[in-house]
């Protein structure tokens, strides 16, 4: 889904801020990103969702290359890579409603299609209440929380989230964390840069470390860990198998190469034939911050000795 | 099919900018519709001044006043003589009886009731009937310089022409035309720089949200495109306050000339033409204005 050869990123001030990174990321892999302060992880994120171009090197997602993608050519990959932020960065003066909505006011989508699926999404966030509310008047989880919806609604291939926690407590990190974690297990591969070690510890997720723009360490998953599989070598049939154990049958989504101009039709009809793998979806996502709120405290608390020690 | 709510879509946030800065937007569309106005006036009346100004140039007349008992010869001697001048078109001579003949009829008969035949002006004359289209500065100004110069040819007595009155109308048109445009530019080019500026602070407010739709993958277009809209929609509302206005104008007009000359006014201030150029102009400049705007500001 995602592979980096020998990526260098060197910036106008002569800063190298990624220096010969090779890299994969399997489809529907969850992965974490670490590092200290200043190590690349935001670079190599920006990378994908091409705000930067790389300096020397080959980027590909689904199996194609980006570095030579015209700038015309950016918006189309950008509509199957959702991405959050630390600061979550919804837009201030729009309703909590207006900015899960964008992505599919962007792609022409009508209005009664957009009122289904943000439901949906509002639902499975837990904030149907909040709807017309502005984000300035949601907590900074809440406001989390919609930044995911807003990053989920076209359904991407991959979710990027950059220190997604990072301006959440302990508590609430671990409710992002398990949302991230839901979306993964319903086939989005998610890429997750972090330095809270103590949260990486916790899920023992595939990890790869960055030091000074190198890649220091690709630590492989933890035997039993949460998350899916992919390197295991199940096929996609056996995925769907696991998926339906799981109680989310059919919502693992097929690999989607980046939308050319012309396929944004087809996404849209996508969208509309998806009904049932959406409802199932959001009822999932349900599951998964109810977990979240009920189960996970003392967990929560463990994480949050582990942070301060 | 994508159509429909993209526009709405588009629509919303446009009025939404609208309202990040309404008092810029209100001066916007206030100067807008001031400039539109002033230039759509002016066309209106510099067009029937030189309506005017074709219609009396072509009604332009020189009168050479002959002394006298001035000989039949040396009349027609100045005669051909005045003929050969460009922009001559013919000369009519009167006798003095003649115009003697042609006074009398303008003259009111009670005045004339009592008076001695020798008492009614007369004078040989000869009239020049100029070719019309002469109405041109230049063209006037030649000609005068050039009936002065009659004035000084033997037995030529005195020489009137008509053309005093028109040259002031002339001078008046002309300082119309300057004024207004000088107006009428400053107005609308202050007009434009409102329009660029709610854009700029349009964009400058919305730099986070520009981002934000530029990585949930907006194309340029459609982030540009509730810009444009809103100053389209600024220069429309500039050109429906500007017609309402010179509406205004014209029930002000049409009852002050029905006062003053009991006659009513049948030339309209808001013609067909008036109306399609407020309707095109005003949107027009004002998508010119956030287009430039656009492209100085937003980088996408
Ligand atoms: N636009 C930029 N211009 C110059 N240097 C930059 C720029 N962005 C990042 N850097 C530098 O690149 C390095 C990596 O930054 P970043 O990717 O943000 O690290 P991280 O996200 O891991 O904290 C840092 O040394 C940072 O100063
Ligand atoms: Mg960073």
């Amino acid at each position: 889904m995602i592979q980096l050869y020998h990526v260098h990123k060197r910036f106008e001030n002569g800063a190298e801020a990624l220096s010969d990174v090779t890299l994969r990321v399997r489809e529907g892999e969850f992965v974490f990103l670490t590092g200290r302060s200043g190590a690349g992880k935001s670079t190599l994120l920006r990378l994908l969702l091409v705000m930067e171009r790389v300096s020397e090197g080959q980027v590909l997602i689904g199996g194609r290359n980006i570095h030579v993608l015209r700038d015309a050519s950016v918006p189309y990959l950008r509509r199957n890579i959702g991405v959050i932020f630390q600061d979550f960065r919804l837009i201030p003066n729009r309703t909590v409603w207006e900015n899960i909505a964008i992505g599919m006011q962007i792609l022409g989508i009508g209005r009664k299609e957009i009122d289904r699926r943000v439901g949906q999404l509002l639902e499975a966030i837990g904030l149907e209440q909040r709807k017309t509310a502005l984000p300035c008047n949601l907590s900074g989880g809440e406001q989390q929380r919609v930044a995911i919806a807003r990053a989920l609604v076209n359904e991407p291939a991959i979710l990027l989230a950059d220190e997604p926690t990072g301006n959440l407590d302990p508590q609430l990190s671990l409710e992002i964390m398990d949302l991230l974690l839901e979306i993964n297990r319903r086939g989005t591969t998610v890429l997750v840069a972090t330095h809270n070690t103590a949260l990486i510890e916790r899920y023992g997720l595939r990890t790869l470390e960055l030091e000074s723009g190198r890649l220091l360490h690709d630590h492989a998953r933890r035997d039993g860990a949460a998350g899916t599989r992919p390197g295991s070598g199940l096929g996609s049939g056996a995925w769907d198998l696991a998926a339906q154990a799981l109680g989310h049958g059919g919502a693992v989504k097929p690999v989607r190469a980046p939308a050319k101009p012309g396929d944004q039709r087809g996404m849209a009809k996508d969208e509309a034939t998806r009904d049932d793998a959406s409802t199932d979806d959001t009822s999932g996502a349900q599951a998964g911050t109810d977990a979240a709120h009920s189960g996970d405290t003392a967990p929560g608390a463990a994480a949050q000795q582990e942070a301060s020690s | 099919m994508n159509a429909l709510p993209r526009i709405s879509y588009f629509l919303q946030q446009a009025f939404r900018l609208a309202r990040t800065s309404p008092w810029l937007s209100v001066v916007s569309v206030l100067t807008l519709a001031v400039s539109l106005s002033l230039i759509g006036l002016l066309a209106t009346v510099l067009f029937a001044a030189n309506g005017l100004i074709d219609e009396l140039g072509a009604r332009l007349t020189i009168s050479v006043y002959v002394a006298d008992g001035t000989p039949k010869d040396r009349m027609t001697e100045i005669e051909t003589r005045l003929r050969a001048h460009p922009g001559v078109r013919a000369v009519r001579a009167l006798s003095r009886e003649a115009d003697r003949e042609r006074n009398r009829k303008l003259l009111d008969p009670e005045l004339l009731a009592g008076l001695d035949e020798e008492a009614i002006p007369g004078q040989p004359m000869l009239e020049l009937e100029l070719d019309s289209g002469l109405a041109s500065r230049g063209d006037l100004d030649t000609l005068i310089a050039w009936a002065k110069k009659t004035r000084e040819v033997e037995s030529v007595e005195d020489v009137e022409f008509g053309a005093e009155k028109l040259r002031l109308l002339f001078a008046a048109v002309e300082i119309l035309r300057t004024v207004g445009l000088v107006l009428a530019a400053v107005m609308l080019a202050s007009a434009l720089f409102f329009v660029f500026s709610t854009v700029r602070l349009g964009v400058f407010s919305r730099r986070q949200e520009i981002e934000v739709l530029s990585l949930m993958g907006a194309t340029p277009r459609f982030i540009r495109a509730p810009f444009l809209i809103e100053g389209a929609l600024q220069g429309l509302l500039g050109s429906l306050v500007a017609m309402a206005f010179i509406w205004l104008l014209h029930l002000e007009l049409q009852s002050l000339v029905r006062d003053m000359y009991r006659i009513n006014m049948d030339a309209s201030l808001l013609p067909p033409s008036m109306v399609l150029w407020l309707l095109v102009s005003g949107p027009a400049l004002g998508l010119l204005a956030s287009g430039v705007s656009v492209g100085r500001h937003l980088r996408v």
